[in-house]
């Protein structure tokens, strides 16, 4: 009988949890009139494809956005995953000097609104010459999402009792094969963290993005569908939901057929005993 | 530490040198930069250049009273926040562990608004919650439950509370996934030998659970502090941190500080005060944590 | 085996940086660089339109003009860039789309940097150009820009608006007029139009809320259309402020300082409590409040009977509505004092190095007769040339009547607080009821907080 009660708890979470994406996907297949009519109506009278033309023959470069975001989001990421699962092991087990300062300072870049470096890193990459590129948004990502990385591997390694690598040690495997060989099987659910967590953080930024890039054809994807909710304009919304429902597309695709091996990695390694 | 030291020093180095070259080198600047603006009043278009002011910045701020409803904003959404993502994504991770039938789909549905930005969320929510054009206000409408429509973004009382169930649509994804792994790290014979011990569902939850998903608890804890107290998105895309100030954070004020009203150096401080209660918060959570491991 | 996969792992992310770094797009440092053809030599601007001449002078220049989205939109801009490259042969000109104002500013922190990459910019209110000219970023539109145009030909109200301390900082692209945007239908049915079957304009606060009031239709409890709205979004708060009191006041909204907005006389008080009056009589919804939107799109769907702001709402409305559905009428006394204008303004930044050829640009393109009355046509942007007018709807030709006597609103260093007080204040007096006296004393105090500067 209570089997029946968390079904249906079960359903309605999931139906909440997806009813804006269907409601977006419903907008993007109607007419402007329909969009805004009065009363609402929630399924269109004609389906019409028009919102979607309208992107293709309008100003925005979705295309161009979302390999712009795709690169840098890769590139990223994958310097993140790398640069804190070393360092993170680093942290974790050796002790030296000024590494509890190193620390700090991460926590300190970590907790501090991000809107503050903007200024001063514009500044500094303008100097450096990095403006409007792709690495002079991957640089930042990089600074600004490793500390919570960093922090995420060293617990996770710590976390690893000592007597595994000492016994590779023994065995004569050198730290780099340690590390790499039987560490890092282990901490896979720190990678996968790490990885979920960064990926979600570099592909929405959005502050670094707009302002960082001076020409629009660098733009990301966030600051590019930004563009097509306009101020002073109004009945985009149908524009702007057949865009999401473009931009959501190879996102869901790449999502649902990785995400076994994601949730695994997840949960593989933290079934202990 | 157990590993000899010298031995290694150049792999450390190698492993760590990068890291702290990247975040370092690039960090610095803007990181002192934006301390040192923080101490001084500066129009960055009518101000000469930066007056030195020590921390009158920091004392300004206690009596400006947009501050002040900031901070209290601020708290308010951080706390219903950063519960209520707890709780839901526990209780959904509970659910999608239980064994029932289509778990594994209610996790991928879970799981879905995180894959969509935060702006976007924003602006799709925006839509969905408007009072006369949204969907929302129209289906409760429908169900006849006409009672509950709100103007949801434009009335004072509930804009806020929008703004986190919004949040929490969109985050419970993450740490409903990383319970899921948490909880499935349980073995079974704890369960187990707490039923033998006569333990009710209660019970075990709050004795086998819970302090099994410390771990988890960390990680989510500080993620969570950072994300509830460092909010901007939703109140710059939604309500542009009205009506009125109803839903103006801190971080969205200091924003404003200094690239509308382009005082940096207030802005500047606004952000420290940020910084400060993240870390507090983030410290509290740690150390609330491991001081459970002492009686456990 | 795993060092070397290491050090293969470093290697590649290396690789991929550079490469990421190479493929960043066309400006690759972000800088104007691309603009070096450095035989410019110093032309006054030519009144004979001699194009074998000029092609010589700027073969090979590319021009970047930057414009807000929504002017690319509603302005032919594209069609003015193909038709300057047809006429100037070995000239590019790229048009490309700049992020809002309300988004954060789009020049001002590479500017300050000493460079640009872009020649000209579009979009952008008196208030939003001034930080410009305050840290001295723009170029001046000297005489040798009017010799081709004459400064008389220009509606005076919206050229002045591109005045700043004396000098020309920006030429109007466009201009607007605060006014109320009607529903034919609507007023028709509710029997407030002439003789003649055009709308009534009302004459005072009073005859306003009556007719929001007749326009007004409740069913079975629920509002499904009402009958006055008001963007008091931050957009607009101030100038619908002031062409309240315009109107009613005898053209003043100022004190006799000049500079103290008038938040305390009769006149203040009376649009105030009409404000709160109309919300909390059901009149009017709050919706405008938050959302910069929310008026023009109940508007277009039917939802409002009368919107209370730029006039070009009228025409955009057209487009979902029908021709001559929707009509401009002046706010109560604006038709005898004027009303409020604003402009979007044209400027250069002076660190470009295609000053001239921009000024051309601007003079045989933007300026001319195509683009401005096919702004105005389709979307109600109003033309900066008196003369333009001739040729375009009575409904738009009565807004260069109104505008000939309008005033524009000051300039203020601190008009982003400024803007902040007013909306904060009227918010809560909207949705919080902070009664009308409290929110006199709050704006009048809030207002001398900030001691304000007015820029010259």
């Amino acid at each position: 009988m209570s089997r029946w009660i968390f079904y249906a708890i079960a359903i309605f979470t999931g139906f909440l949890f997806l009813a804006p994406f269907l409601w977006i996907l419903l907008t993007s297949l109607k007419t402007d009139k329909d969009i805004y009519s009065l009363p609402i109506r929630i399924f269109p009278r004609e389906v019409t494809l028009e919102q979607y033309i309208g992107i293709f023959q309008g100003s925005a470069k979705l295309g161009i956005y979302f390999t712009n975001s795709v690169v840098v989001t890769i590139i990223s990421v994958a310097a993140i995953v790398l640069l804190s699962s070393m360092s993170g092991y680093g942290f974790a087990r050796y002790r030296f000097f000024g590494d509890t300062l190193f620390i700090g300072f991460l926590l300190l870049v970590m907790a501090v609104p991000w809107a503050v470096y903007l200024v001063p890193i514009y500044i500094m990459e303008f100097k450096l010459h990095i403006l409007n590129s792709k690495i002079g948004l991957i640089l930042p990502y990089i600074a600004l999402n490793l500390p919570l990385a960093i922090l995420i591997m060293r617990g996770n390694f710590r976390g690893v009792s000592k007597e595994i690598e000492e016994a590779a040690l023994v065995d004569g495997c050198s730290v780099m094969q340690t590390w790499a060989r039987i560490m890092m099987p282990i901490v896979k659910p720190g990678l996968a963290t790490v990885f979920i967590f960064t990926s979600i953080q570099v592909w929405e930024e959005f502050m670094f993005a707009r302002t960082l890039i001076t020409d629009y054809l660098n733009w990301t994807l966030p600051v590019g569908i930004t563009m097509l909710r306009n101020e002073a304009q109004s009945w985009a919304f149908g524009t702007l939901s057949a865009a999401i429902v473009l931009c959501l597309i190879p996102l869901l695709v790449v999502f649902l057929s990785a995400q076994q091996y994601f949730i695994r990695g997840i949960t593989e390694g933290a079934i202990k005993g | 530490m157990r590993i000899g030291l010298r031995k290694h020093f150049s792999i450390i180095a190698l492993f760590i040198l990068p890291s702290m070259l990247i975040v370092g080198l690039f960090m610095i600047y803007p990181l002192f930069h934006s301390i040192y603006l923080s101490l001084t009043e500066y129009n960055f278009v009518y101000s000469e250049k930066p007056q030195f002011v020590g921390l009158g910045n920091y004392v300004d701020m206690f009596s400006d009273p947009e501050f002040i409803i900031a901070t209290k904003n601020t708290l308010i959404f951080a706390v219903c926040f950063f519960t209520l993502l707890m709780i839901v994504s526990l209780a959904i991770a509970l659910l999608v562990t239980s064994g029932l039938r289509g778990m594994k789909t209610l996790r991928t549905i879970v799981f879905m608004p995180v894959i969509v930005a935060l702006s976007l969320t924003g602006v799709i929510f925006q839509w969905i919650l408007n009072e006369r054009f949204g969907v929302l206000n129209h289906v409760l409408e429908l169900l006849h439950l006409d009672v509950l429509t709100r103007n949801w973004l434009g009335d004072s009382d509930v804009a806020l509370f929008s703004l986190v169930l919004v949040s929490v649509w969109r985050y419970t994804g993450i740490v409903m996934i990383l319970f899921v792994a948490g909880l499935q790290a349980i073995p079974e014979d704890l369960y187990e030998a707490a039923k033998l011990d006569g333990a009710n569902w209660w019970n075990r939850f709050v004795y086998v659970t819970l302090p099994n998903l410390k771990e988890t608890f960390v990680v989510t804890g500080v993620w969570g502090a950072m994300n509830s107290i460092k909010v901007f998105e939703q109140p710059f895309i939604m309500t542009y941190g009205g009506p009125g100030s109803a839903t103006t954070t801190l971080y969205f004020y200091s924003w404003r500080n200094s690239f509308e009203f382009f005082e940096m150096g207030y802005g500047s401080s606004v952000s420290y005060f940020v910084a400060i209660l993240v870390l507090v918060a983030s410290a509290i959570n740690i150390f609330v944590l491991n001081r459970n491991k002492h009686l456990a | 085996m795993n060092r070397k996969f290491l050090v293969v792992g470093l290697i590649c992310m290396m690789v991929a940086f550079v490469l990421a770094g190479c493929g960043g797009g066309n400006s690759g440092g972000g800088n104007a660089s691309k603009q070096n053809n450095s035989n410019t030599k110093n032309v006054s601007a030519n009144p004979n339109n001699d194009s074998s001449k000029q092609e010589d002078i700027f073969t090979g220049k590319t021009l970047v003009v930057s414009a807000q989205s929504w002017i690319i939109d509603k302005w032919p801009l594209q069609e003015a860039a193909e038709k300057f490259m047809q006429d100037h042969p070995g000239v590019k000109v790229e048009v490309k789309p700049a992020p809002d104002k309300g988004e954060a500013d789009a020049y001002i922190l590479q500017w300050s940097q000493g460079t640009t990459n872009v020649d000209l910019a579009l979009g952008g209110s008196p208030a939003d150009i001034s930080p410009y000219v305050a840290k001295d970023f723009l170029v001046e539109f000297d005489d040798a820009f009017f010799s081709k145009i004459g400064k008389d030909k220009f509606v005076q109200p919206l050229l002045q608006q591109g005045v700043f301390k004396g000098k020309q900082y920006s030429v109007p692209l466009l201009g607007e007029v605060i006014s109320l945007n009607v529903n034919v239908d609507h007023m028709k049915e509710a029997g407030l139009v002439d003789a003649n079957g055009q709308p009534l304009a009302p004459k005072d606060w009073n005859e306003l809320y009556d007719f929001a009031q007749k326009l007004t239709k409740v069913e079975n409890g629920k509002t499904v259309r009402y009958g006055l709205a008001v963007d008091w979004m931050t957009n607009f708060i101030t100038l619908n402020y002031y062409s309240g009191l315009v109107g009613t006041n005898n053209g003043k909204f100022l004190l006799d300082d000049g500079k103290t907005i008038d938040f305390q006389s009769d006149k203040a008080k009376e649009l105030l409590e009409f404000w709160q009056r109309i919300v909390n009589d059901g009149l009017t919804p709050t919706d405008g409040v938050i959302d910069v939107n929310a008026g023009r799109n109940a508007l277009k769907a039917g939802g409002v009977s009368m919107l209370w702001t730029a006039s070009s709402r009228a025409q955009e409305s057209e487009a979902v509505l029908g021709e001559g559905k929707v009509v401009n009428v002046p706010l109560p006394g604006t038709d005898q004092y004027g009303s409020i204008v604003f402009t979007h303004g044209m400027y250069i930044p002076k660190y470009s190095k295609n000053v001239e050829l921009v000024k051309v640009f601007i003079q045989e393109q933007l300026l001319d007769k195509y683009g401005q009355q096919w702004s105005a046509t389709k979307f109600g942007k109003l033309p900066v040339i008196t003369e333009y007018y001739n040729d375009l709807s009575p409904g738009i030709q009565s807004m260069l009547k109104v505008m000939e006597h309008s005033h524009s609103e000051p300039l203020y260093q601190e008009q982003a607080k400024i803007t902040d007080l007013m909306h904060k204040q009227i918010s809560y007096m909207l949705t919080e009821g902070q009664s009308v006296e409290q929110t006199m004393d709050n704006l009048s105090k809030g207002f001398a907080d900030l001691d304000v500067h007015i820029v010259e």
